[in-house]
This record gives structure tokens, sequence and C-alpha cells, in this order.
């Protein structure tokens, strides 16, 4: 059962709200306050989950992707900075800022949701309130079993980095390959025999349990919440754009 | 009257188009039959498994020619592949990838939810299979904190709480120590006894002889000889198939004279250990003032079951387990805050944790780099590098990337080697072809000390045998320790 006696698909509901506006969002002003107040609660919960290091390294592979995306693809405006052989111009800067704050809504919605609801209850909720396909309610849960297992490879693939005598971590983003390749490789081998375990054991032919249970005090202030923000979000839009 | 419950007659598979795997193989288990396949590794063991099940050309794009049958259902058919979990349980080999729920419970609740089980009756139908296999305790715990032993247990619970009158098994000895090969042999007795049927894909087979109606014998993709349980006890017949790289018979039956006079007494001391205790934050300690040497161009088999402590002791002496107290010397000094610089090189089992580039060679230039070894050296030293050079290192055979990730690690001219169970996994062939490596390296003066439960390490290429269990270490003789854990596991 989910903590705090709310149902898992009203989170699946806010976070797949958030993830929308993280998309629906043009400027930096209506992504602000959604960003933040996800972004720390999601990461501050995900944390103990999923372990700070891994976090942090997504976090620093957002923040380069980001960068170089705005340096090649926007770098128009005024200029703010110029470092002779480049110079950064205000789009940058503003590019640099929506990829991360969309980053940060998402991520950290989905943390949230991650961190406050269990595997099972996530699938029957999914699929009894939303009526989402078994397959796609499994792959949601399944994040719940390979969040810590990712965390323990980072963990081994970093003692063998520093054996190799290369830094366990690194912001230099032709290194970060070097780090990506050994997760990517271990986590896809892991997916394909977790497909084949599941199937064998008959997800596709999942029957659905309907529910019949109201909504509790609980779901209403995560859906409060989610009004808010939303409301916060399209306001500071407006009040901008008319003053 | 007895039924057949698998009949499966492949003429031809596999996982491309026009690139057959499998030619000709026909496979029957009636009930209450306990059937194996054996083979070396790659001899399409796995493939015909997942023939079997219908996975390879439902789920991987592969194709096959031919029948198959499980109950009646047929797999092969999209259809009759939605149903065949209705019929059938599965163990696969590596019980971290077939386990998909987070706690025990959701586990083994998952196919009872499928089958559209009341979610009461399935939990309490869980709840005493969690019992009957000794979890109960656990089956609100994230599997994460589960020994190897106890996810094994947790997968084999998954795979019969449905109560299927087939369960097929993927090399269940791979990734478990001689006690949890014992509870797999209960479990096949079980199943056995209960008269359903069951398939085991295993080269180690000398762990369920005694169990087995019939043996198939698989080479290059067909099935080259069907062994009756009468065959099974003809020590000639059996001699025949161990030829075949198919772990047939317990050392003491043909081991001994080759290990009378292969210890090598090692020369100077390299690696000291002095009082070392250590434990996780807030526990009791994991172990107790243990106190070792290794000698140089020793190989030191360190033993223990599951969760006994030897991964952390490797990881001590490495300085990756930080929770520890005592003394740690090597020739080039004291250890200092847990770091022996690179007196010592820890190897995970898991050999893909160890590559960070994208081809063979640039793996051994990066060591050479890095390392100091003469890249010639190193290529000379890989037996495949001619034709595997531009390969990324995750493609390689297991057996390869054992080598490449040791010889990477040999490439830092540590003293010792601390390697983690290095032969899990690998069948007799590839098991001599890592033997082949280890003695390649030991006439260079490196030390060994090898994590491991598998008897044939203890047989075959240790020179000494340290013995961890309750917290304590103790050094005993290899052959004796080595039949001790075949005698655990039931192999007698």
């Amino acid at each position: 059962m989910a903590r705090a006696g709310f149902k898992p698909s009203s989170l699946f509901i806010y976070s797949l709200t958030m993830a929308s506006l993280a998309f629906i969002g043009r400027s930096v002003e209506f992504l602000l306050i959604p960003a933040v107040v996800n972004g720390v609660l999601g990461f501050g919960l995900g944390s103990r989950k999923i372990g700070l290091k891994l976090l942090v390294a997504l976090m620093i592979i957002n923040v380069w992707g980001a960068l170089i995306n705005a340096v090649y693809f926007s770098n128009v405006g005024t200029t703010l900075l110029d470092l002779g052989f480049i110079k950064i111009n205000s789009g940058v800067v503003k590019a640099f800022l929506m990829v991360s704050l969309r980053f940060f809504l998402v991520v950290g919605s989905t943390l949230i949701m991650l961190s406050l609801s269990n595997a099972r209850d996530l699938i029957k909720s999914l699929e009894s309130d939303l009526r989402i396909p078994s397959s796609v309610a499994f792959s949601l849960a399944y994040a719940f079993r390979l969040f810590p297992l990712m965390a323990r490879d980072f963990k081994e693939i970093s003692i063998a980095r520093e054996e190799r005598g290369l830094k366990t971590f690194t912001l230099n983003p032709k290194h970060l390959k070097t780090l990506l390749t050994p997760l990517l490789s271990v986590g896809y081998e892991r997916a394909l025999w977790a497909g084949i375990s599941s199937e064998v054991r008959g997800l596709s032919s999942r029957r659905k349990v309907r529910s019949n249970r109201n909504l509790s005090v609980g779901d209403l202030l995560i859906f409060a919440a989610l009004s808010a923000q939303v409301l916060t979000a399209f306001l500071t839009e407006l009040t901008l754009r008319l003053f | 009257m007895v039924l057949v419950v698998l009949q499966a007659n492949v003429s031809e598979a596999g996982y491309v188009a026009n690139k057959a795997v499998l030619h000709n193989v026909e496979v029957n288990v009636s009930d209450g039959e306990v059937v194996a396949i054996a083979g070396p590794s790659g001899s399409g063991k796995t493939t015909f498994l997942l023939t079997a099940l219908g996975v390879l050309n439902n789920l991987l794009s592969g194709w096959v020619n031919g029948r198959v049958r499980i109950d009646d259902i047929d797999p092969l058919d999209p259809l009759g592949f939605q149903k065949i979990f209705k019929v059938s349980g599965v163990v696969l080999q590596d019980p971290e990838k077939q386990l998909i729920m987070p706690t025990p419970i959701d586990e083994v609740m998952f196919i009872l939810e499928n089958l559209g089980v009341d979610v009461e009756v399935a939990s309490r139908k869980s709840m005493e299979y969690l019992n009957m296999f000794g979890l109960s305790n656990k089956a609100y715990e994230h599997v994460e904190n589960l020994s190897g032993g106890e996810k094994r247990r947790l997968s084999l619970a998954a795979s019969l709480v449905h109560e299927p009158n087939m369960v097929f098994l993927d090399e269940p000895t791979a990734s478990v120590d001689p006690w949890g090969v014992k509870e797999v042999k209960n479990f096949i007795r079980n199943v056995k006894e209960r008269g359903k049927g069951v398939l085991i894909i295993e080269h180690k087979v000398k762990y369920f002889i005694e169990l087995i109606d019939k043996l198939y014998v698989i080479n290059e993709g067909s099935i080259i000889k069907v062994l009756s349980r009468d065959d099974l006890n003809d020590q000639a017949v059996l001699k025949e198939v161990r030829e075949l790289g198919v772990d047939v018979t317990p050392i003491h039956e043909v081991d001994r004279r080759d290990v009378s006079n292969a210890r090598y007494v090692g020369g100077d001391v390299v690696l000291e250990v002095d009082g070392l205790t250590c434990w996780y934050d807030g526990s009791s300690p994991i172990f107790k003032d243990v106190s070792f040497e290794v000698r140089s161009g020793e190989v030191v088999a360190l033993v223990g079951s599951n969760g006994s402590g030897k991964t952390t002791l490797l990881k001590a002496l490495s300085g990756f387990h930080r929770g520890c107290s005592g003394v740690i010397k090597t020739k080039d000094g004291v250890s200092q805050s847990g770091k022996l610089g690179r007196s010592v090189f820890y190897v995970h089992q898991t050999p893909d944790y160890m590559f960070v580039e994208s081809s063979v060679e640039k793996e051994l230039l990066q060591t050479s780099r890095f390392g100091g070894v003469d890249l010639n050296t190193l290529k000379s030293m890989f037996p495949w590098f001619n034709e595997l050079r531009d390969l990324p290192p995750y493609k390689l055979s297991l057996g390869q990337r054992r080598w490449l990730s040791t010889l990477i690690a040999w490439g830092f001219k540590p003293r010792v080697l601390l390697l983690d169970e290095p032969t899990a996994g690998l069948d007799l062939y590839l098991m001599r072809q890592f033997k082949e490596l280890v003695g390649l390296l030991k006439r260079s003066g490196t030390s060994f000390l090898i994590a491991t439960h598998d008897p044939r390490v203890l047989v075959e290429f240790a020179d000494r045998a340290l013995v961890l269990k309750g917290g304590r270490l103790y050094e005993d003789d290899v052959f004796k320790v080595a039949l001790l854990l075949e005698s655990v596991a039931g192999v007698y």
C-alpha cells in the first residue's frame, strides 16, 4: 500500500502532468517554480532510494548535454561573454535554463512517484484506476527494481575505474562515455532477461482487477499540489506578458 | 499412464535469417521425469530452452522450423506462447536477471496475479511458498537485501507457486554456492516427486546425476548423444561425455592423480594480513582477526558460503571496504587509509564492470598507457586479439571477457590479483582456458587470491585453501576442502 494512504495512480497522474507541463512550457518563468519544487523534493526523496552519486551523475550528464546543445543551436542574442575562441550570447543561457528546468521537472516528479509508492501497488493502481496496458504499467514498476541495481552497478564500475587509473567521476563529456558504456551494457542485458522473465510468467496475459476505492485525503492533497503548481506556472507567465 | 509434457522436434532454429544455431534437436520429457541437456558453452543449450519456450521466435525475432508442445500448448504460436506460463515454470541462470519485482512477496505473487487468482488467495499461497523456501521472514524486504542463495530460492519459489506441469531450469548452479546447489537438488527432487516434468540445462551434470532419467548431450547445435539412466551408471560412457566438455564426474573419481604433486610453494611473502576485522555500518563484524599471508607466484583459494565475507575481504584488501581494523602489508608498504596502491588489484565477477573502451584493442591500449606493460606483450597474451581487436569487449564470449578483464588487471602490474568468483558460469573447457591464463600470469610471479566455491578451482589450480566460516579464517588442505564443497552440494 502506498504511504500516507494515497493511490499510486494519483502520483502517476501528478508525475505525468508535471512532465506535460515541462513540454508545454516555453519560458523560464513558466517552468521555474514547478521545476524547483519538484527538483528539490524529488532529488531529496530519490537520493535515499537510488543513491546521491548516481543522481549527481545524471545531473552532470544533463548539464553537459544542455550546455553543448545551447552553444551549438541557440548561440544568438546579445553577447554576454567573449572568451576569444567563442562568444556566449544570451540565447545560450536561456536555452540552457530551459533544458535544465525541464530535466528537473520531469526527473524530479518521477522520483517523487517512485519514492512514495511500491511496484505491485503501482501496477495494480495504473491498471485498475487508469486502465493502462499491463506492459506499460509493468515497465514503470520495473524501475523500482532497476534503480538499486543501477546504483550497485555504478559503485562497482567506480571501483574498476579507480583501479584503472581513471577518475571515478568525471565532468569531461568524452570520459563520461567510458562511465556510461559499461552501465548501459550491463543494464541492457539485464533488461533483456527481465523482459523474458516477465513474458514467460504471463505478463501479456495479465488479467486486470478493477478497483472501487474512492479518493483519500492523501490523493486530494496530491491533486491540490498539482493544481497549485499548474496555476502558478500559468499565472506567472500571464503576469509577465501583461506587465 | 505416463504423459509426455514436453515434445520438441526442432529441425532448425536461429537468431538471424539463414543462420541456424540448432539442427535436428528432438527432446521429450514425460511427467515425473528429470531430463538434462548438457554441452559446452555455445553448443546451443540455452538457444534450445528459448526455442522450447517460444521465446526465440516470439520475443527475440528469431526463427524456428519444427514442432514444440508443452502440455498440448504450442509455444511457437503467438497465442500459444501467451498461455505457456500456465503450464510451465522457468528458472533462469541468473536470479539477478530473473527477479523483476522489488520484494519477494511481489515476485511470487506476480504469476498468480497474471493468472487472475484472487489477491487474497494469491497472497496466502505466495506466503506458503515463501515459507516452504525459508523466505517468509523476508517477504517484504527489498530483493537487493537478499543473499545470493536467498535470491536463487526465491526464483525457485516463483517458478513453482502456480503448480506447473513442466519446470525448466537454465544452469541453476551457475550463481550459487554448494549449499545453494543442494537446495536446487532438493527442489528438483520435490518437483519430480510431485509427478511434474523437469528439464535442466546444465554443464555441471555431476550435481544432479542421480536424479537424471535421461541426458542429452548437445554440441554445435545438434544432439550427439542420448544417455539413459543405465548409461549414467556406466563409467566408460561418463568418461566419453566428460571428454566432450561436460562435467559429469565427481572430483574424487578423476582428479586425485593430477593433484598430488601439482602444488606450488611460493617465494617471498607479498601480502601479509594481520588481525583484520571488517564490518558494515552499525553491524557486528563480518569476520574477525583474520590473519594470513600470500607468497609470490601462489594461487590461494578463498572459500566460503555466499555471505561469508569473501567479497568483503577482497574489497578490504584493495581498499574499497572502509569499515576495517587491522594491518595489511605488502612488499611495497603498509596499507595507508586502506589503500595499497597498485600492489593488489580487485576483479569483480562481472567482467563487464571493468571495461571502459569501445574495442578490445583500445582496452589494451588504455591498460598499457596507465598500467605500464608493453602493448605488444598484452596483445600477445590475448589469444584472439587479431580476430577480435575491433569488437566491443561486451560482445566477447564470457570466457573471453573473463580473460580480458584479468589481463587488464595484470597489466597494472599488481603483486596480487584478487579475483572474485572468476569461474562462475564457465564450463569445463572455459574453466581450463582460464586455468591456462592463471598459469601464464603465475609464471610472471603474480600471485592470486581467488574467492570461490567452485571445487574445480581448488583441485585444478589452487596451491592453498583458506576457508572463511562463521567469521573466522583457517587454512586447510586444498583437496579436502574441494571434497567438502562437493559433499555439501550432495556429490559423493
